[in-house]
């Protein structure tokens, strides 16, 4: 038989019995939404965790140390070295690298303005790699990234670190953190600082530590060509904040200038690896530690946040699950109800010379086929059930209006979107695929005795 | 009709022993049966002669006990499920007494069902199917459902979906036994009718004595044994009329 005429024989039966059909059809459909409406709202638990993690930092930034040992208690000889960063650049997985390096021995202060009129002392000083910036997903304020490693880019905070030397005591510095009135800090009305650090000089002024030999420091000082603002992101360094970052090769030249000599093991204090992915993070990590490396990332806090939701996902679809099993036995009930009804019917088509797989097949199509069209139907349910609790977890009941916007994000998020309800592509895939499967062991059994009905059956007369 | 050539159907040393409970009921004792191309033969007898047995058994529906029944050549009783269906599509075509349309097929699709069954294409067999009801006088009704037809027209959307696929051999159990006498005439002249043209086998199994004469061969079954088996000289004035459009 052709795969169409199957299909047809198949429907046509179906659709003869409307409304036990329906009724069958009804139960997988139960079933399928009580898995994906559980399932997602275990989802729905991991995008919250997720969010939560991404304030605490970028998920998928690797902070790389200094091997240790453990055993001897000694660190290895593993260094932070541009070796080390070349090798970090080698491994799969990694979008970007991040050496950072500090300025020992120099207390780093600022001038600005005509006659160096703004001061500053203790400003966040490093070296970094500036042209790694913008992979590194450091997001700007203002100006651009740097590309030429005499330019510098500075935190978002960082004007508000200088005092004026002409104003008194009180009046001498802008307040960046302004209360309203609940208490709370107002981050929308924060007063301009005192000048625009792209459009004014700045000077960094380096003053050795004092050596104890009791004569006077000399300063040290520096033209600053700042180009662009970085946004404050705390996951990624106090810098973004309050600090100033140079290139590392300008670093490396201040440095020899300062010594009069070439450091040739120069060291960073810290080197940060960016993966390509959340789902790469594991594996970079492991290979930074292959090399023998000491590292931290929220990876293991992320993995431990997922086996708790993986846990609570399986539970609540358990729950749902077993509904769909209710409606597993309603399609065997509703299959084998139809063969034997059918039974003479079946016999006149062995009779007529219709082949044994081919009579098989008709009866495994139409409980699949109850299982799939409950399986879609209870999908898109779901779809609509899981965009109503989104909508009411974000509010929109509540006076906030529902727009279009609100709906495309309780549907697919956003950024920065928590929902209570998430259904993942996977979930749509498994459920389709599984509310079949429903319906094909559900109907094996059924089908199989169909089969076995004699041709003789055409014969009988009652 | 001469017998002059090789039987079609054969019949061997046949035996068909039922399991009543305890008991062993024969059915069939040793039957040999031969019946020669493009005969209508009719299997005569009473209730419980055996006769609906021995039908059973030569159209592969039931094993026998014993004994082998060979079509064409073919020995039908020692093919598995799959072979039958194949060697049915092919050579063997089926009218009941009650006709057995799927009632939610129309006239057409069910003349065309043992053609759809072979795999052949619904355009093409759907006018095959047309043609074979055109030629049962029921050019009119080829969309009707069974429920929107008589019994004699029911019945003769049966009998195109037996001769549909042209098969060597036609197996019709009591095929009037539901039919008034007039149905029953036209019936058997086009049963009759679609033989003699194709040259086709029909094996009529009837315990009713009119029957017996639209056979070329009468068989007749008493407790499980054939206790005659005569030729029969059909009237000139049924063949003079076949009932074929």
């Amino acid at each position: 038989m052709r795969f169409a005429d199957i299909l047809k024989m198949c429907f046509d039966s179906l659709s003869r019995r409307k409304g036990r059909t329906i009724l069958t059809v009804l139960g997988v459909f139960i079933g399928c939404t009580s898995i994906i409406v559980m399932v997602s709202i275990g989802a729905g638990m991991q995008e919250s965790y997720d969010q939560m993690l991404k304030n605490m930092g970028d998920l998928s930034i690797i902070e790389v140390y200094r091997g240790y040992n453990q055993s001897t208690g000694t660190q290895t000889e593993s260094k932070l070295d541009d070796k080390a960063v070349e090798s970090f650049h080698e491994i799969a997985g990694v979008k970007a690298v991040m050496p950072k390096a500090s300025l020992d021995g120099y207390n780093v202060g600022f001038k600005a303005g005509v006659n160096g009129r703004y001061t500053a002392d203790w400003v966040n000083f490093a070296g970094i790699d500036s042209s790694a910036l913008e992979d590194m997903g450091f997001e700007l304020m203002d100006g651009r990234y740097p590309e030429n490693s005499d330019e510098v880019i500075v935190g978002q905070y960082f004007a508000y670190n200088f005092t004026d030397t002409l104003m008194p005591d009180g009046r001498n510095y802008v307040d960046r953190y302004v209360w309203d009135e609940n208490g709370n800090i107002d981050t929308e009305n924060v007063p301009d600082p005192f000048f625009d650090p792209l459009k004014t000089s700045i000077t960094m002024v380096l003053t050795p530590y004092d050596d104890g030999t009791g004569t006077e420091p000399t300063p040290y000082e520096v033209e600053l060509k700042v180009v662009g603002v970085l946004k404050e992101d705390q996951g990624k360094g106090y810098e973004t904040s309050d600090g100033v970052m140079m290139d590392i090769n300008a670093l490396k030249a201040l440095i020899q200038d300062l010594t009069g000599k070439t450091d040739t093991k120069f060291e960073y204090s810290s080197i940060n690896v960016k993966a390509e992915s959340l789902d790469a993070v594991s594996d970079v990590e492991q290979s930074i530690k292959d090399l023998g490396y000491s590292t931290y990332s929220m990876q293991s806090m992320r993995d431990e946040l997922n086996k708790q939701t993986r846990q609570i996902e399986l539970m609540l679809g358990g729950l749902g699950a077993i509904s769909l099993l209710v409606a597993a036995i309603g399609i065997t009930n509703t299959m084998i109800m139809s063969i034997s009804e059918r039974t003479k019917e079946i016999g006149i088509m062995k009779a007529l010379g219709c082949y044994v797989r081919d009579i098989r097949a008709m009866f495994l199509m139409e409980a699949g086929s109850i299982g799939l069209l409950g399986g879609i139907l209870g999908l898109i349910f779901s779809f609509i059930i899981s965009v109503i609790i989104n909508l009411f977890s974000f509010g929109a009941f509540g006076g906030g209006g529902v727009t279009w916007e609100l709906i495309k994000q309780a549907l697919i998020g956003g950024e920065g979107v928590v929902r209570t309800s998430v259904i993942k592509p996977e979930l749509v895939i498994f459920a389709l695929v599984f509310s079949v499967l429903i319906g094909l062991v559900s109907g094996y059994q059924p089908a199989n005795k169909a089969v076995k009905i004699s041709a003789l059956e055409a014969i009988r007369n009652e | 009709m001469a017998n002059d050539q090789k039987p079609i159907i054969s019949v061997r040393k046949l035996r068909k022993v039922y399991m009543m409970g305890q008991e062993h009921v024969v059915a069939l004792h040793n039957i040999d049966l031969d019946i020669p191309r493009g005969e209508v033969c009719c299997i005569f007898g009473t209730s419980g002669s055996g006769k609906s047995t021995l039908l059973n058994q030569l159209a592969g529906l039931e094993k026998p006990t014993r004994g082998v029944v060979r079509i064409g050549g073919v020995p039908i009783s020692q093919l598995n499920e799959n072979q039958l269906a194949a060697f049915r599509q092919k050579h063997i075509g089926f009218v009941f007494q009650s006709y057995n349309l799927l009632p939610e097929l129309t006239a057409a699709e069910n003349v065309a069902m043992p053609l759809m069954f072979k795999g052949i294409d619904p355009d093409v067999r759907l006018l095959e199917a047309k043609k074979m009801l055109c030629r049962v006088g029921l050019k009119d009704r080829m969309d009707h459902f069974p429920n929107q037809m008589s019994g004699g027209q029911q019945q003769r959307v049966g009998i195109a979906r037996a001769f549909v696929t042209h098969p060597e051999v036609v197996f019709a159990d009591e095929p009037t036994g539901n039919l008034d006498s007039k149905t029953t005439k036209e019936v058997m002249h086009m049963i009759r009718g679609f033989a003699k043209r194709f040259h086709q086998t029909i094996v009529l199994v009837s315990h009713d004595p009119e029957m017996t004469e639209y056979a070329d061969r009468i068989v007749t079954l008493i407790d499980g044994r054939i206790v005659s088996n005569v030729e029969n000289q059909v009237k000139a004035e049924i063949d003079a009329a076949p009932y074929i459009e």
